[in-house]
């Protein structure tokens, strides 16, 4: 920028003031447009989502047991929480869930979207195959499932016996040959981090739409200049979906820090054995509707949201230096 | 212009905002009466309970029966356990609660106290004939001498027994006074001389009900009347103890295939033939008949070691019927209490499913028609009459949580995180500051 | 925002480049059956769960925690019936219930979000980022704590034990996580299409319409694919709101089964379990063509 020198004339005033309207008209330009398209999300954040949001920080700061009526007791409940060895356990738990299936479940989704893209026939078969899982979803019924595979007696521990393979893991993972990995509180998390990678099939449904919109053109000249799959795969298709690969690390890390449904449902909402399986939302929910203690529950909410906010934000940070908005690419 | 109207409009939703966080505040207080809505002009009642599929169809021909008779519309609101108090929690704290509901005893106390029921007292006798009903079993429903809700049935403790797991190890049913030590050597001769997987008796470590029927037999309670603990951190330990040198003599599952279970009916040793005896309720000896061809057998609980101690056992009443205080209609919602307890024609469409009904006409009526699977039923809870000791002070609000801090620390101990002295001693700690919060 | 500098999108998309003529290369066999054996092995482990499922349906109630295999001892096709017609009212209700629960929540979805996706990607407004942070923030606050305030909302305005409070705010743009995709997919398109637009005389209204939607099919479809699933999966919001089993929807009926204290009549539940996948199953294989047909932009160079 080119630095004044001389003391503001009064063209320059005048100048300045017609920007200035130029740029009041153009705003003003926005305003409709900007209650229409935005109108209906800031009625449904003022009338739906704000009073419940900060009913719950005043919660929070109170002693409510749903049946009375709330009673102030300042920073009681966040101290309370840090004696409670349940509430430990649960950020444990579910932060070892979040580190752990968040990362696997985007990479097998992106790698199943990459392998499923093309147009062959039957693919649209596969496709749906691997999204199966996903339409379970919190079903009950996945309750028995997950006992019938990882239950001492179900279908992992007998293939591991019937090929041999208890015994190479018992030596080298000094497990139990036969040991029920969803009975059992060292595994227990394990089996559910599998369910969470089971169900990629939500990831790997918008990798597929974005890897639709990768122009073949740009495929296509990268194969003529002698790139191989792997590196058109580097080279070009993970830049360009950069962006939803960020969207589903950062909403999957999300949606597994807020994971319910999978504990509640295996473990028939007791997060057991021994809290192995008690995600954050799980204790909360307890805490909340079966312990009445409202309050306690609310503070779990806001501590929660903490963490997460500053876990994306985080994320959004170093977004920066990965993730290309727009592809970058020149064409020849 | 541009800012004022937004300043406009942000002003607005803040104050949108703040009245819309005003409202919990306000509903909480109950100074509103909500009832409006579920009731809606004077029509139909609100009913809901939890149950099943069985019960749920029962529940809704006596429902109608009894609409047909007063032309009143009732709507139903079944749900499952877990589903049920996520409800009605919600619904007393919105303050749109149903007309009747059911209730169960762990949770009476803290209701009552909190002002959510209705005391029934203006209703006895008529139509709320309480006398039907024995004394102890009523009086489990009162709080301060006012009557807030009445049992619909009851049943006691009862360890179910798979004979046919039994013939294959070539024991005898026990009889009522069998003791736990001689339970325990049973249970483990029983796993020996069973396939690998099939075991004497079911892991109670976790259970709180069995340990309350041990407590008594030792002169003890979990509560006492005043919502303190009854018992010592030495007794939860040697209860610890005794299941898990079972669990080592190969008596019962170790903690780990019992951590594996769901905890439905179908997924117990009995029906599944991989037990000889469960620890249960008498109300669900008609299930456990129908979940397996073996013939079914029933005692009471393992008796006290000592000689002469008290069997333990009681009435309990297996669920209650309550009125919210914010019903639309108290008058009908007592009515139609009355007329699923009291009266015959309507309450033996309920049949036994909620457990021995608690009023001596239904019973009365049922009494011809019974299945054998209830006739079982009926003649274990009857055999004890007389024998039963009166039934323990209603648990304090805390009990759900200091019920799953037993569970938690029963398996911290069994998967050997925390030596049993340990495990005990913190659980002990742990109960005792819940009841202080 | 980066701006972009890109050529515009070519005629054609679509995923992995066809091959360039064949070379005979020692192994080139080898890679495309790796490739496959491990795809088939994989669609196994996804849907074996879900054979023994369908098998359990078969079942009677105490086989289903003894038996492990996939091949049902008896035929049960009494559990089906049973099921259908075992709660208070037939599961055709329910299943009407949830479609038109998860039928508006999409349309509410399609509508709302993409508005407001567009406005957070297009539109320059005060504070933009501001509020962009918030509808973040609204994510991440679990539903527990929140219910219940909202509940006393619904409540005062007569909505409880009705479909409104499941279906209404998704027409208030309720589910941020579709306007963060959106938001995503919108950024990926240039900013060149608008200019030429609004050279040619378009405002945001045209822009959105015209260009903007059109190039979002993958978005939308993804978006519609996901809200009715997850509507209809949605299941503690149910519990809350709706009480009259006749307004129950589908997982409401399926919870109603289940019960500590008598036979929790599993094959009836997995019966109607599996009865249940066949629509949102359905809907997805149709759906999912749509994604795969790609984004055919109507001649946009230079």
């Amino acid at each position: 920028m080119v630095t004044e020198t001389r003391p503001p004339g009064p063209v320059d005033r005048a100048e300045e003031r017609a920007r200035a309207a130029r740029m009041r008209r153009a705003r003003r330009r926005e305003r409709r447009p900007v209650f229409l398209f935005m109108g209906p999300w800031f009625f449904g954040l003022f009338a739906l989502t704000a009073g419940p949001i900060l009913a719950s920080l005043y919660f929070s700061f109170t002693d409510y047991n749903l049946l009375g009526s709330p009673s102030w007791s300042g920073l009681d409940n966040y101290a309370g929480l840090l004696d409670d060895v349940h509430y430990r356990n649960s950020l444990r738990v579910t932060f070892i869930y979040v580190v752990v299936s968040v990362p696997l479940a985007t990479a097998a989704a992106l790698l199943v979207a990459v392998m499923l893209s093309g147009n062959r026939r039957g693919i649209g078969v596969y496709r749906s195959t691997y999204y199966l899982p996903s339409l379970l979803g919190g079903s009950v019924a996945i309750a028995v499932l997950w006992r019938q595979i990882f239950g001492a007696e179900g279908l992992v521990n007998q293939v591991l016996a019937a090929t041999g393979l208890d015994r190479v893991i018992a030596l080298v993972f000094d497990v139990e040959p036969g040991t029920s990995w969803i009975g059992n509180p060292k595994y227990a998390l394990n089996t559910l981090i599998i369910l969470n990678i089971w169900q990629f099939g939500a990831p790997m449904v918008i990798f597929l739409a974005g890897i639709k919109q990768i122009p073949q053109d740009l495929l296509e000249s990268a194969a003529v200049d002698g790139a191989g799959r792997v590196q058109r795969f580097f080279r070009v298709t993970m830049p360009l979906l950069s962006p939803l690969i960020f969207f589903n690390l950062v909403l999957g890390m999300i949606s597994a820090f807020k994971a319910f449904t999978p504990a509640f449902v295996v473990s028939g909402g007791r997060g057991g054995p021994a809290d192995s399986t008690l995600f954050y939302t799980l204790h909360l929910y307890a805490t909340a509707f079966r312990f009445r203690d409202m309050g306690a529950a609310s503070a779990m909410a806001w501590i929660m949201l903490v963490i997460i906010a500053v876990f994306t934000a985080g994320m959004f940070l170093t977004a920066r230096y990965w993730v290309y908005y727009g592809d970058q690419v020149k064409l020849r | 212009m541009t800012k004022i109207s937004r300043r406009r409009m942000l002003g607005g939703a803040v104050l949108l905002g703040a009245g819309a966080t005003g409202l919990p505040i306000l509903a909480a207080c109950g100074d509103d009466n909500g009832g409006g809505d579920g009731g809606g002009g004077g029509g139909s009642l609100r009913f809901a309970w939890w149950g099943n599929p069985d019960r749920d169809a029962r529940t809704n021909s006596a429902v109608r029966l009894w609409s047909e008779k007063t032309g009143r519309n009732v709507g139903t609101e079944p749900a499952n356990w877990q589903d049920y108090w996520d409800a009605m929690t919600t619904q007393l704290a919105g303050n749109n609660p149903p007309d009747l509901m059911q209730q169960d005893y762990q949770y009476l106390k803290e209701y009552v106290e909190n002002g959510a029921l209705l005391a029934l007292d203006d209703y006895v006798p008529d139509p709320l004939n309480t006398s039907q009903i024995p004394e102890d079993t009523v009086n489990s429903g009162r709080f301060d001498g006012a009557l807030y809700a009445i049992s619909m049935g009851y049943n006691t403790f009862a360890l179910v027994s798979n004979q046919g797991v039994l013939a294959d190890a070539g024991e005898e049913q026990p009889d009522d006074t069998i003791t736990w030590s001689e339970f325990f050597d049973l249970a483990v001769r029983i796993g020996e001389k069973t396939p690998d997987g099939v075991f004497g008796s079911e892991n109670a470590m976790n259970a709180m009900e069995p340990f309350e029927c041990w407590l008594r037999q030792r002169g003890k309670e979990l509560y006492t009347a005043d919502g303190q603990l009854a018992f010592d951190a030495a007794d939860v330990e040697e209860w610890f103890n005794y299941w898990m040198e079972m669990i080592e003599a190969g008596g019962c599952p170790s903690t780990e295939a019992d951590a594996e279970s769901t905890g439905a009916l179908e997924d117990r040793g009995v029906p599944k033939r991989t037990g000889a005896f469960d620890f249960h309720w008498s109300n669900v000896i008609t299930a456990f008949y129908d979940l397996t061809e073996d013939p079914i057998g029933v005692s009471m609980y393992p008796q006290g070691d000592s000689p002469g101690s008290p069997n333990g056992q009681y009435y309990k009443a297996s669920m209650y019927l309550a009125v919210p205080s914010g019903a639309s209609d108290p008058e009908a919602a007592v009515d139609l209490m009355s007329a699923l307890i009291f009266d015959p024609e309507i309450a033996s469409e309920l049949g036994f499913e909620r457990g021995i009904p608690a009023a001596g006409p239904v019973r009365e009526a049922l009494e011809p028609d019974l299945s054998e699977s209830e006739r079982l039923s009926l003649e274990f809870v009857e055999r004890l009459e007389g024998q039963v000791g009166p039934v323990p002070p209603p648990p304090p609000g805390a009990h759900g949580q200091i019920y799953e801090q037993f569970t938690y620390y029963s398996e911290e101990a069994g998967f050997g995180n925390l030596s049993v002295a340990d495990a005990a001693a913190q659980f002990y700690d742990e109960a005792n500051r819940l009841l202080e919060a | 925002m980066t701006t972009v500098t890109t050529a515009p999108p070519a005629t054609r998309t679509g995923g992995e480049a066809p091959a360039p003529a064949p070379r005979r290369r020692r192994g080139s066999w080898l890679t495309p059956l790796v490739i496959h054996t491990l795809l088939i092995a994989g669609a196994a482990a996804m849907i074996y769960p879900l054979l023994w499922m369908i098998a359990s349906s078969f079942r009677e109630p105490h086989e289903v925690f003894t038996e492990s295999g996939l091949i049902p001892s008896g035929f049960r096709f009494e559990n089906y019936v049973d099921g259908w017609t075992g709660l208070t009212y037939d599961f055709s209700r329910f299943y009407l219930n949830s479609f038109l629960i998860s039928t508006l929540a999409v349309i509410g979805n399609l509508t709302a979000c993409s508005m407001a996706a567009y406005g957070f990607a297009r539109i320059r407004f005060r504070f933009r980022g501001f509020w962009f942070a918030i509808m973040l923030l609204t994510l991440m606050l679990p539903i527990h704590v929140l219910i219940l305030p909202q509940y006393v909302i619904f409540q005062r305005i007569g909505w409880v034990d009705t479909f409104l409070p499941l279906t209404v705010p998704h027409f208030l743009a309720i589910d941020a996580f579709f306007i963060f995709l959106m938001v995503q997919f919108i950024r990926g398109i240039p900013t060149e299409l608008d200019d030429a637009a609004r050279i040619d005389g378009c405002g945001h209204i045209q822009i959105y319409l015209r260009i903007i939607l059109p190039l979002m099919k993958p978005a939308l479809i993804t978006t519609a694919i996901f809200t009715f699933i997850w509507s209809w999966d949605n299941f503690f919001a149910q519990v809350i709101f709706i009480n009259s089993p006749r307004n129950f929807t589908v997982p409401l009926a399926l919870r109603s089964f289940l019960d500590q204290q008598a036979d929790s009549a599993w094959p009836l539940l997995f019966a109607m379990a599996t009865l249940a996948l066949v629509p949102i199953f359905t809907i997805f294989l149709v759906l999912q063509r749509y994604l795969t047909t790609g984004i055919a932009t109507t001649g946009l160079k230079g």
